[in-house]
C-alpha cells in the first residue's frame, strides 16, 4: 500500500517546516536518532496544526497528516507504515488491534475522522508480507448505541474495519478496584484483542477534573457509576492497572483537535486545540492533555485537586506512568500540513514560477489536499474532471499572490453532490501553463 | 349521624382530588417539555434522544455521569437534539430536562454543575427560578432549575445568534412548564 508520506522526506520537510519544540530533555535531532529508546523518558508528542478545523469541522487531510506525523514523532521511524508497526510486538496478520474510543456523548466524542486516521495508518502496516488486514481492526466502546449516535457504523462482518460495541458482555470474573466497586472487563479486549489503541477525547470533567486516556477506560469496565468516589482516586488508577488494560495497551492518544473545558463531561466543543496527543505513556499523556485544558482556561486540571487520578497512577503501586514533567521529554510539532507542502526544490520554482505538490492524501476517500507555490503572482485556476472529460467543479478562479496556497476537494461536484469512486485530474491553470494531477477517490 | 355522613363524603371526595393530582403529576414526564420540531423555526429533531425513568436507564446512556443525578433523587429525565442553521452552519442544539423529585434536589444538581463552570453568568430575566448562562468560544450553554425541573442546553456555536436560539430554547421549556401548571 501507497504510504501517504514518503520516508526521509517528510521528517526534512517536518523540521523544516516546525515552527517550535519543546523539550525536558535534550531533543535537538530528536527524529535523528531513531534508535534512542523511548522508554529512557516518557515521550510525549503534540502535534498542532492551524489548518486542522475551521467553524468545529475538522479538516480529514489535514488530521491525517498530523496523526502520522504523531506516530513517526514518538516512534523516531521516518515511515508511517513501520512506526505503526514497531508499536505492536510479535503481530501477526491474524492478531486482532482493538481501537477504544470515547462515545460516551455525541456532542463531543472521538470524532470519527480522527479514528480513520488511526484506521490509516494501522493499514499502512506491513505484516507477514501484507498490508495489515482491516478486519483484523476493531473500532469499540461501551455500546452499538453509544457508536451509532457518534457516528459511527456498526460493523461485525468479515470485510471492513470492524465497528461494535461490548453491549454488556464482560468477563464473567470479576476484579476489585481499589476505591470503587468491582468490575468485570469488556470482552471485546479480553477475548478478541492482542493490542489496543487507546483513542480518547480533550475532556474536563465535573467528578475527575479531565477525562483523557486513563478515564476513556470507564467504557471498557462493567459498572462505572461505581468508580466515581473520591474525584475516581484512586479508582481510575486500579482499573488502568488490570493486566487487560496495561498488558494490551500499547499507546494512547488524545484527540484533541477540539476540546471541553468548563462543565464536562456532557458538553459541545468549547475550544479547537487543534491538537493530537501521543504517548506510550498513559499518565504523561494526560498530563499533556491536563495542561493543554488548563492553557485553555479550564480550572479543574490540579494533580494535587480534581485531577489527582493522574498523579496516583505514576505512584506506587501503580506505576503507569509519570506525571512528572521532568520525566517527559516533550515535542511539539506545528503545522506539519503546511511543512509537507513546503516547496522541495527552490531551483523549479524560480525556472517555472510555479511548483505543483503532489495532491494527498492519495488515495483519498474523503478530502484531499491540492498546493501549490507561487514565485510570483499569477492568474491561477484550479478545476476537477472527470475520467470522461467532464467538468466535475472549480476549486479557484482568481489572483494569487506569491507564496504557498492550499486548496482542498472534498469529493463533491460543483452542485455539492458527492461524486462516485474513480480517477479525476486536478488541472491547474497557471498564467499561460497547464498541469494536471491524477486523484484516485475511493469510496 | 349526619354529621358522620359529611365527613365521610369530604374524604372520598379529598381522597379523589388527592389521587387525581397524583394522576396528573405522574402523566407529564420531561419528554412532555421537549421542544416540538420547528417550534424554534428552521430547528427540528435530529441525532441523540433518550428517555430514563430509573438509574439503570440513566447509565445506560449517559454511563458514569448518571451519579449526579441519580444521588440526587432522579426520577425521570429526557434528552433530544435538534439541528439547524446559523450563518449557512450546520449547527445543533442539546436539550436535556431532569425530574429529580423535589425542588431542592433540582437546584442541587444545577448547583453541583454550576460549580463546574468557569465562566457562569447569571441570566436575570432567565426562564424558571434560577438561570444560567455560560459563553464559551465555541459554545454556549444555559442551565435552568423550576420547581423539581432541572434543565440544560447546550449549542455548539459561540455566537450572539446561538445565543438567542439557545434563550428561545430555554423559554420554550420554560413556557411548557407554564401551561402544564409547574410552579
Amino acid at each position: 500500500m501507497q504510504s501517504l508520506i514518503t520516508r526521509r522526506k517528510f521528517i526534512d520537510q517536518t523540521i523544516r517546516g516546525t515552527a517550535g519544540a519543546i523539550a525536558a530533555s535534550a531533543c535537538c535531532g530528536r527524529f535523528a536518532d531513531s534508535s534512542a529508546s523511548p522508554a529512557a523518558l516518557s515521550r510525549v508528542v503534540t502535534v498542532r496544526d492551524d489548518q486542522a478545523v475551521d467553524k468545529n469541522v475538522i479538516n480529514a487531510a489535514v488530521a491525517q497528516i498530523m496523526m502520522n506525523a504523531g506516530i513517526m514523532g514518538l516512534t523516531g521511524i521516518d515511515d508511517v507504515g513501520e512506526a505503526w508497526r514497531s508499536l505492536f510486538p510479535g503481530i501477526t496478520a491474524s492478531s486482532v488491534i482493538g481501537i477504544k474510543i470515547n462515545c460516551l456523548f455525541s456532542s463531543m466524542a472521538t470524532h470519527p475522522k480522527a479514528t480513520a486516521t488511526v484506521v490509516e495508518g494501522l493499514k499502512q502496516m506491513i505484516v507477514d508480507g501484507n498490508p495489515f488486514p482491516e478486519n483484523n481492526i476493531i473500532v469499540w466502546d461501551r455500546s452499538d448505541y453509544d457508536l451509532t449516535k457518534c457516528g459511527y457504523t456498526i460493523n461485525t462482518g468479515g470485510t471492513g474495519v470492524r465497528c461494535f460495541g461490548t453491549n454488556s458482555s464482560y468477563t464473567s470474573q470479576s476484579y476489585s478496584i481499589s476505591g470503587a466497586s468491582k468490575q468485570s472487563i469488556s470482552r471485546i479486549l479480553t477475548d478478541r484483542c492482542a493490542f489496543l489503541v487507546n483513542l480518547c477525547v480533550l475532556k474536563n470533567h465535573g467528578i475527575s477534573g479531565v477525562s483523557l486516556s486513563l478515564k476513556n477506560h470507564l467504557g471498557t469496565c462493567s459498572d462505572p457509576g461505581g468508580m466515581h468516589d473520591n474525584y475516581c482516586n484512586p479508582s481510575l488508577a486500579s482499573l488502568n492497572s488490570l493486566s487487560a488494560i496495561r498488558d494490551k495497551q500499547v499507546v494512547a492518544i488524545c484527540d484533541a483537535f477540539l476540546g471541553t473545558i468548563s462543565g464536562g463531561p456532557d458538553h459541545s466543543p468549547q475550544v479547537a486545540p487543534k491538537s493530537l496527543i501521543f504517548s506510550r505513556d498513559p499518565v504523561a499523556m494526560d498530563y499533556v492533555g491536563a495542561q493543554m485544558l488548563k492553557a485553555n482556561g479550564c480550572s479543574t486540571t490540579s494533580l494535587t485537586g480534581a485531577s489527582r487520578h493522574i498523579a496516583t497512577a505514576g505512584q506506587s503501586p501503580y506505576n503507569l506512568g509519570t506525571s512528572d514533567p521532568a520525566q517527559m521529554e516533550q515535542i511539539l510539532i506545528e503545522n506539519p500540513s503546511l511543512s509537507t507542502h513546503a516547496p522541495r526544490d527552490s531551483k523549479n520554482l524560480l525556472a517555472d514560477g510555479f511548483e505543483i505538490d503532489p495532491n494527498h492524501p492519495n488515495p483519498f476517500n474523503s478530502d484531499t489536499v491540492l498546493s501549490y507555490s507561487l514565485a510570483r503572482s499569477e492568474r491561477v485556476r484550479i478545476e476537477v474532471w472527470n475520467s470522461h472529460g467532464g467538468k466535475v467543479c472549480t476549486l479557484f478562479d482568481g489572483e494569487r499572490a506569491p507564496g504557498r496556497h492550499a486548496h482542498v476537494w472534498n469529493g463533491n461536484s460543483e452542485t455539492g453532490s458527492p461524486v462516485s469512486s474513480g480517477i479525476y485530474l486536478a488541472v491547474f491553470q497557471i498564467g499561460s501553463t497547464r498541469r494536471t494531477l491524477r486523484m484516485d477517490l475511493l469510496r | 349521624m349526619k354529621n358522620y355522613k359529611s365527613l365521610l363524603l369530604l374524604t372520598v371526595l379529598l381522597l379523589a382530588c388527592s389521587k387525581s393530582s397524583v394522576e396528573k403529576a405522574k402523566s407529564v414526564s420531561p419528554e412532555d417539555f421537549l421542544v416540538k420540531d420547528n417550534e424554534i423555526s428552521g430547528w427540528s429533531k435530529a441525532g441523540t434522544y433518550w428517555t430514563a425513568a430509573t438509574a439503570g436507564d440513566l447509565s445506560t446512556y449517559i454511563n458514569g455521569a448518571a451519579v449526579i443525578y441519580t444521588s440526587r433523587g432522579f426520577v425521570e429525565g429526557a434528552e433530544q437534539e435538534y439541528q439547524g442553521t446559523i450563518l449557512g452552519g450546520s449547527v445543533s442544539v442539546h436539550v436535556q430536562i431532569f425530574d429529580q423529585g423535589l425542588p431542592e434536589n433540582a437546584d442541587a444538581v444545577m448547583e453541583e454543575v454550576y460549580k463546574g463552570l468557569i465562566s457562569p453568568a447569571e441570566w436575570v430575566d432567565g426562564p424558571g427560578e434560577r438561570a444560567v448562562i455560560e459563553r464559551l468560544p465555541l459554545a454556549q450553554t444555559i442551565l435552568f432549575q423550576r420547581a423539581r425541573y432541572y434543565v440544560k442546553l447546550d449549542i455548539n456555536d459561540g455566537s450572539e445568534e446561538a445565543l438567542n436560539i439557545i434563550k428561545a430554547f430555554a423559554n420554550n421549556v420554560n413556557g411548557k412548564f407554564t401551561e402544564a401548571g409547574i410552579e
